[in-house]
């Protein structure tokens, strides 16, 4: 009997940890500088020209839901590549892994487009680096994957 | 009593380990996919998650609409007293003509000067575009993310062709790729501007690709607001050749297959945009620098061509 209390407080105990672990990422408390973090990752694309987009280009590219969107930067590209940069700020933390999904969606759509058009583009949107902390989301299409995930985690992600 | 208190044998020991290994699984199972579970029918359910996703499936093939996620995120003070009440079909006399048809056109272009849009005394403003649509390939896109366009739908893909309009789902939404002809069924526009034929450069015969063009122009009218939608075609822009990775992207099939264009306009009465005017270097070319890979324009050129479509209208009362 005892042993089973103690298996059954084994198991909690697991439980409680895993559940800790998976929230951790999206408890962190930072504040990034989002002009800046998406100007730095501007920096690691060689390929075509890039140009930073308004609010409403934004929310056409990715569909997110702008009421939602406290503060966003992206640089969106000549059509010559598939590398991109987006930093949004969700005015909620419940809306980042519906950001999150939506990134996702993107690298899928894009992936499949570009496929039949510049295969050599798909290795790029495989490395995709997408992170989250906090109210915060960083996604970033690049020509630097190394790079970009250093200057990510030096801004605090 | 006495039962209960003996020492338990190997066997019994391995099955009590393999029943308590068993539960500590189960537990971390109930738990885990519990939370699913929970999530699942304290949201919504099933029925009202399928009539969400199905009206998210058709929200986001509006989702090009420039011109409506502006409104809610942007405030922009514009000049109204310049926005165009209505245009009026009016073919450019060819004397309006005379000056711009001298550069970017192809050999032979001269004689569909009649269908080239002619440069106005000032530039639209661009709620002009709001009942517009922008539908075109790669180098459209690069136009929408680079140009500062404020108004208007864009409906562009990389690899977008007349060959795979009708079959390859290549918009992007929320949920997928979909088919151009549906992402336009839920957008308001009775203005179409419309660039192709890049993608298209090595075809076997050009003609085919003014028939392929014409077909589709006419299905996109189909699906516009207006029963007369204004047409404007764009010219394909001259490529920079030696920044080019393939032989048939070259300027020679440029002309071939703007010339193409310029019938289809004329017959169809379209109106023909003469980018290649502002474009070109004055010799049938790309301007040296203008993009990074010969064909995709850098932001500088993405903005003289908004500039150029903000002077090049057709007139109105």
């Amino acid at each position: 009997m005892k042993k089973n209390v103690s298996l059954f407080l084994l198991a909690a105990l697991l439980v409680f940890v895993c559940t800790a672990c998976g929230s951790k990422k999206n408890d962190k408390d930072i504040t990034v500088d989002i002009s800046k973090l998406c100007e730095d990752l501007k920096g690691t694309i060689t390929s075509g020209d890039l140009a930073e987009d308004s609010s409403n280009l934004i929310a056409s590219t990715y569909f997110f839901d702008m009421s939602k969107i406290e503060e966003s930067a992206a640089a969106l590209n000549s059509g010559a590549s598939a590398c991109e940069v987006a930093v949004v700020k969700c005015s909620d933390s419940s809306y980042v892994k519906d950001v999150e999904e939506l990134f996702k969606t993107r690298v899928k759509n894009q992936s499949e487009l570009f496929a039949a058009y510049n295969a050599t583009e798909v290795a790029k949107l495989e490395s995709a680096v997408l992170k989250s902390a906090g109210n915060y989301v960083v996604f970033c299409v690049t020509d630097d994957t190394a790079k970009a995930e250093e200057i990510i985690k030096n801004a605090g992600f | 009593m006495e039962q209960n208190k003996r020492r338990l044998t190997r066997q019994e020991r391995r099955t009590r380990l393999a029943i308590n290994v068993l539960t500590l699984i189960v537990l971390a199972l109930i738990v885990f996919e519990g939370k699913s579970l929970i999530s699942l029918f304290s949201k919504q359910s099933v029925q009202e998650m399928i009539l969400d996703e199905e009206a998210e499936v058709f929200a986001s093939a509006n989702i090009q609409s420039l011109a409506e996620t502006e409104s809610e995120t942007e405030d922009v003070t514009e000049d109204t007293t310049a926005t165009q009440p209505e245009t009026v079909q009016t073919e450019p006399s060819p004397a309006q003509n005379t000056s711009s048809a001298a550069i970017g056109l192809p050999e032979g272009g001269d004689a569909y000067a009649s269908v080239v849009v002619p440069a106005q005394a000032t530039p639209i403003d661009e709620s002009y575009f709001e009942d517009a649509v922008f539908i075109g390939d790669s180098r459209m896109e690069g136009f929408r993310n680079l140009s500062g366009i404020t108004k208007g739908s864009f409906v562009t893909a990389v690899g977008m062709q007349l060959e795979n309009f009708y079959t390859d789902a290549q918009i992007p939404t929320a949920k997928g790729n979909v088919l151009v002809m549906d992402a336009l069924k839920n957008l308001n526009y009775s203005k179409i501007y419309m660039m192709i034929g890049t993608n298209e450069l090595g075809a076997w015969d050009m003609s085919q690709v003014k028939e392929s063009y014409r077909k589709v122009l006419a299905d996109i009218k189909t699906a516009a607001a207006t029963t007369d939608p204004t047409v404007y075609i764009y010219s394909v822009v001259y490529v920079e050749e030696a920044l080019t990775d393939s032989d048939y992207v070259n300027n020679t099939n440029v002309d071939t297959v703007n010339l193409e264009i310029l019938k289809m306009c004329q017959e169809e009465g379209y109106h023909y945009i003469n980018l290649n005017e502002v474009l070109s270097d004055g010799n049938h070319s790309l301007i040296s620098g203008a993009s990074s890979d010969g064909v995709h324009l850098n932001a500088k050129y993405c903005e003289d061509w908004l500039s150029y479509t903000k002077l090049h209208y057709l007139p109105v009362v």
